[in-house]
Formats: structure tokens, sequence, C-alpha cells
């Protein structure tokens, strides 16, 4: 009897430790949302570090630099300057900007709590 | 003390017949804890840019590692796999720059079951990682130049289902993850098609998955309290694709230019 109290025991605490672990590990990126909301959606999350860092430039368009087939249609989106590259072969060397691209938190982050 | 003993006993035996933790861990926006100093993760996702660049790729398959290696199942190396297109960028203050641009299905911070189609840069796609690690998969150029037609058509959305799995049966309808979403894009471009049910034909027939090493009782018990995970497209021993399984595909059918990972310092 005593070993079936003790099996019953055993089980419930073992699954109970089975989801939770399940449930933390499954969605890492829910966990990076969780505690990004439990840090007042402020300076802990990691897009709002990578926004405020001095090295990145806030970003909002992009067309594919390619100018074949279907993607030509976007072709007079693409700068003159950038031309040259957007019609060179596949595997030529590209040119690549210096700067670093972001677009910024979620809406939800950048309203902050009071949303 | 034999109660006692016993118990702990019974828990230890049951822990260790547990197969290694399984995780998907990360088809989502960095919208939290940063592992990394940002400066650390800005200069490796120029690094992964300049490499794509110097290798003259138009499109890459991208996978980061959302958590700890020892915390995923085996078989799965990368979390999250996005796609890399080399574009002219619009900088707020009105200047065109080229580098890449991230194309992703992301889950949603508040419905993780339900996934939206997000553009990113390669800084943003890094934010949250756990290992500074990137793996690439460079298409030859004529899948290259296919990927680019399927994403800038209606097809990318159309291919797209908000119902969220992190184990989704790449088989199957019913549900999906963002590598079935970019698999079904390269499928797509190969066969230049928009027909599900074309797309889905040719992945059974040639795309061999990953198995998902779960145990039974573990996965039961996700499908119940865990939102994004479901059993429900999983008629047999449960399947899904992966970073790895996408290089395999491609590399087999000579679809691959180039499969590397990119560390910080090498």
């Amino acid at each position: 009897m005593k070993f079936v109290k003790s099996l019953t025991i055993a089980l419930l605490v073992t699954l109970t430790l089975s989801v939770n672990s399940f449930a933390g590990e499954t969605h890492s990126g829910r966990a990076f949302v969780e505690a990004g909301n439990a840090s007042s959606h402020a300076s802990a999350s990691a897009a709002h570090s990578i926004a405020g860092t001095a090295q990145v430039t806030s970003a909002a368009l992009a067309v594919p630099l390619f100018v074949v087939g279907a993607v030509g249609g976007l072709s007079n989106e693409i700068a003159i300057d950038l031309m040259d590259i957007a019609t060179a072969p596949v595997g030529t060397p590209l040119e690549i900007s210096d700067e670093s691209m972001t677009v910024g938190p979620a809406p939800n982050n950048a309203l902050g709590e009071d949303i | 003390m034999k109660y006692i003993s016993r118990f702990f006993f019974i828990i230890a035996i049951i822990i260790f017949t547990y197969p290694v933790s399984f995780v998907n861990a990360g088809s989502s926006q960095a919208t939290g804890e940063i592992h990394f100093k940002p400066e650390e993760i800005v200069g490796f996702a120029k690094k992964v840019e300049k490499t794509l660049a110097e290798k003259g790729a138009r499109v890459a398959i991208v996978g980061r590692v959302g958590r700890e290696r020892n915390k995923l199942p085996e078989g799965v190396n990368y979390t999250h796999v996005g796609l890399a297109v080399y574009s002219q960028i619009s900088s707020a203050d009105g200047r065109k720059l080229p580098g890449y641009i991230m194309y992703n299905l992301y889950q949603r911070a508040n419905e993780p079951n339900v996934s939206d189609l997000i553009k990113d840069f390669p800084a943003d796609f890094f934010a949250g990682v756990e290992v500074m690690e990137a793996g690439i998969i460079i298409p030859t150029p004529k899948l290259q130049k296919r990927i680019l037609e399927v994403l800038v058509s209606q097809t990318y959305k159309e291919l797209h289902n908000p119902n969220y799995s992190v184990i989704a049966n790449p088989f199957t309808l019913e549900l999906q993850n963002c590598t079935e979403h970019t698999l079904d894009v390269i499928t797509a471009a190969i066969y230049q098609t928009n027909d599900l049910n074309i797309i889905k034909a040719n992945e059974k027939a040639y795309f061999d998955p990953q198995r998902v090493n779960i145990s039974p009782i573990k996965l039961m018990l996700g499908s119940w309290f865990v939102k994004d995970v479901a059993t429900s497209d999983h008629p047999d021993s449960p399947v899904t694709s992966t970073f790895t399984t996408i290089g395999q595909f491609l590399t087999k059918y000579n679809a691959a230019s180039e499969l590397l990972t990119i560390i910080p310092r090498g």
C-alpha cells in the first residue's frame, strides 16, 4: 500500500516537473517574451537593447536587389547607383553597407505598459 | 526511511527514462532577455551579412540557436530558420543601403499557437540567441532566383498557415512552423508552383524529415498544456522539418551551393 502511495506521489511530482520543463523549454521565445513583459517592456529586452546601440540605423523599407524575372518588376524602386549590383549575376561578390539596420521594438513594446 | 528511499528511487527511474528535452525554442521575435552585449550581436550579424555578400548570395537560408545546445533534442541544431535576401534598404533618413533583410515566420508573443510573416534585419534576427552561431545554406544560383521570385509574389503569403505548432508535420496542411514554411517556399520555387497539393506531394516524395525524439508521455502532456505543441497533425510517429534536414534535402538534389557555419571568431 505504501508502495502504491509513493508511486502515485512520485508520478504526480515527476509529471508536473515534466510539463513545467516542457513549457519552459519548448519555446524560449516565449520565455523571452515573458521576461520582456516582466521587465516593463523596456531596457532588458533584446530588441530594445539592439535598437538602443549607437551602431544601428532605423530602417523601414527594403526591396530585393536583383533585377531578373518577376523580381525585375521592382527595378524602378532601385537606386541608380545600386543598379550595377542589382543586375550582376548570382555569385558575384556583393557590396554591403557597414551600417547595421534594425526594425525597432514590436508595437506593444513601443507603446509600453499603458496600452 | 524506506518509504523515502523508494519515493526517490521511483522519481529517479522516471526522470532518467525520459529522453533529452524537446525544444523548438524560438520562432519568435526577440522581445525579451538578451544573452550577449548588443554590440556583440550587431557585430556578429554584420559578419554574417559580409560572409553572405562575399559569396555573392542573393538568397540564403539562415538558422539561429535560441536555446543552449545541450537543451536541444537529438537531431535539432537550430531553433529558428529564416531567409536572408540581399536588398536595397531605405534608412529612416532616406538613404539607400545595400544589405540583407530576413524573411521570417514568427510566433505571436501572446498567442504562441499563431504565427505571422515578419521581415526584420540580421541584428534583430540574432538579438535573442543563446549561442552565437549561424547555420547557412546557400542555394544554387538557379534556385536563388526562383526563391526570390516566390518571395516577391503572392505565393509567399499564400503558403503561410498561421496555425502554429513547434513540431508541425511538414507533410500536412493543418499546422505549420518556420521551417515548414521555408521548406514550402523552397519547394514552390523548385517546382514553380503555388499549388499546395503539388508542393506537399513532392515534399512527401523527396524530403526526409527529422523524427521527433520525445517520449510519448511528454509529448502528450505538452499537447495538453503547451499552446504551441500539437500532435493532431501526426497520425504516426511525429516528424518535423529542421534547418539540418532542409540542408540535407538541398544537398541530396544538388540544389545547394554551400553549407557553412558562422561563429564570432573563425
